[in-house]
């Protein structure tokens, strides 16, 4: 329930930069929102990166997490198309906050689905790169390891905070006054 | 103050936007960008005219490289394998399966050294000469060809620069008949991570940059573009398709072998 009645102006905002759990919930949206956006630009215009990232998916061998010998291609041409730009999506409507618990819900919903996949890799043995952002490793090494599902579980963490707690600081949203539940945010601000 | 509805504020924005990344992603990958051979290769004929332009050592003409029998004097501009050369160490071509006469030469580099063994250039008969397509094999037109696919002629003009081959067929396949010297990997190979044969071929070339030719069964195949994206994605960025395959090579009367050093 969002309770901020502030006047809808720019000082308002930044003035709400004070409270702690508002620090927590920017810090976790432009963080989650950077590490989507890096992860999206490498895997989509990085050197060889949609490629490398098939490369990845193709020895994560998620097939066999069904009992399927291998994993079906068209299976890994549609995630390989489809993760980055859902990445590059949600990246851009945290950063510039349009729908944010929307955009973090699916977030986590994505970042639950790759400590699934890399516990089973893991569990399986199986010696592969993660390709999580391309040709980079910013946090862990590029080989899948329990480094990756730290990280990933630090990342759920932020968009629950997304998810669950309400604001509105410094977004579009409040401009433009989309996903608001506070009609006393919608109205023109009066001096 | 309004209510807060998570369905209409969260649930279904979110499924919007799963929905609205699912649509570009298709997009971009299906008609954008298709998933052929996504890499752009150095034009495979800008890279055989410079070939041609750099001119043979020795004062030969490129024409004089059509000539077989000249190849043998060509050894500087072409790429050298190490010593020692690990297919000495491969079986011989087995007798069993093809005639003496279509013998290819089994290696790139000294396919031409030994004239004592290479069939007379002058003679149209030889199988390396005279394209072997009584069975009427169609080839296919370069316009007609993707991207990043090429033609037999444009296959054997990389083959005799020196580029590596790869075998995206079968096992039993490979064994059965293979481009002369090519490397067999395919696409199951890569589930494991790098295949082993793609650190043994990287080993034989200059540099990751030497143009790789892949191939399977020809027609609508699509293996050889598969393996060509892999190898995209380990590296090799002038991978080309030969678009009309093994099949095409046969018929054109190009080196041909079954000794199989690499399965």
């Amino acid at each position: 329930m969002n309770t901020d009645t502030r006047p809808n102006t720019l000082a308002s905002d930044l003035a709400g930069v004070r409270s702690i759990g508002t620090l927590a919930w920017l810090f976790s949206r432009f963080a989650i929102g950077g590490l989507f956006a890096l992860a999206a630009l490498n895997k989509l215009r990085g050197p060889n990166g949609p490629d490398l990232f098939y490369a990845s998916v193709k020895s994560f061998r998620a097939g066999e997490m069904i009992g399927l010998e291998s994993t079906p291609e068209w299976f890994l041409r549609f995630s390989v198309s489809v993760t980055p730009w859902v990445e590059a999506i949600c990246a851009c409507a945290l950063l510039l906050g349009v729908y944010v618990r929307a955009s973090a819900l699916v977030c986590a919903a994505w970042l639950m689905f790759f400590i699934v996949l890399i516990a089973s890799v893991l569990s399986r043995g199986l010696n592969v790169d993660c390709g999580c952002f391309g040709e980079l490793s910013p946090i862990c090494g590029k080989q899948v390891g329990v480094c990756n599902i730290v990280q990933n579980l630090v990342m759920l963490v932020c968009t629950g905070i997304l998810v669950f707690v309400d604001r509105n600081t410094l977004t579009l949203d409040r401009i433009l006054r989309l996903g608001t539940n506070d009609p006393s945010l919608l109205e023109p601000v009066s001096d | 103050m309004g209510s807060f509805n998570p369905v209409k504020q969260v649930l279904i924005p979110a499924v919007a936007v799963t929905l609205l990344g699912t649509a570009i992603g298709v997009v971009d990958a299906f008609v954008l960008r298709p998933l052929a051979v996504r890499s752009s290769p150095v034009d495979v004929d800008t890279l055989l005219r410079a070939r041609s332009d750099a001119g043979p050592p020795g004062g030969q003409t490129p024409q004089d490289n059509a000539d077989p029998a000249d190849r043998a004097d060509d050894q500087g501009e072409r790429f050298v394998f190490p010593d020692p050369d690990p297919r000495e160490a491969g079986p011989e071509s087995s007798p069993a399966t093809e005639p003496a006469a279509q013998e290819p030469p089994t290696d790139t580099t000294r396919a031409f050294e030994d004239t004592a063994d290479v069939p007379d250039p002058a003679d149209a008969e030889t199988p390396r000469n005279k394209p072997n397509n009584d069975e009427g094999f169609t080839f296919t037109d370069a316009a007609s060809m993707p991207e990043g696919h090429i033609t037999i002629e444009q296959a054997y003009g990389l083959y005799e620069m020196g580029a590596q081959f790869v075998d995206a067929r079968r096992l039993d396949e490979y064994q059965s008949g293979h481009v002369a010297n090519a490397f067999r990997i395919a696409l199951a190979d890569f589930d494991a991570g790098r295949p082993v044969n793609l650190d043994f071929m990287q080993s034989m070339m200059p540099d990751l940059s030497s143009p790789v030719v892949v191939y399977c069964g020809g027609g609508d195949c699509d293996e050889s573009k598969q393996v060509a994206r892999m190898l995209n994605s380990f590296g090799f960025p002038n991978v080309y398709v030969m678009h009309d395959g093994y099949p095409g090579w046969v018929a054109a009367g190009h080196p041909a072998g079954n000794d199989a050093p690499y399965p």
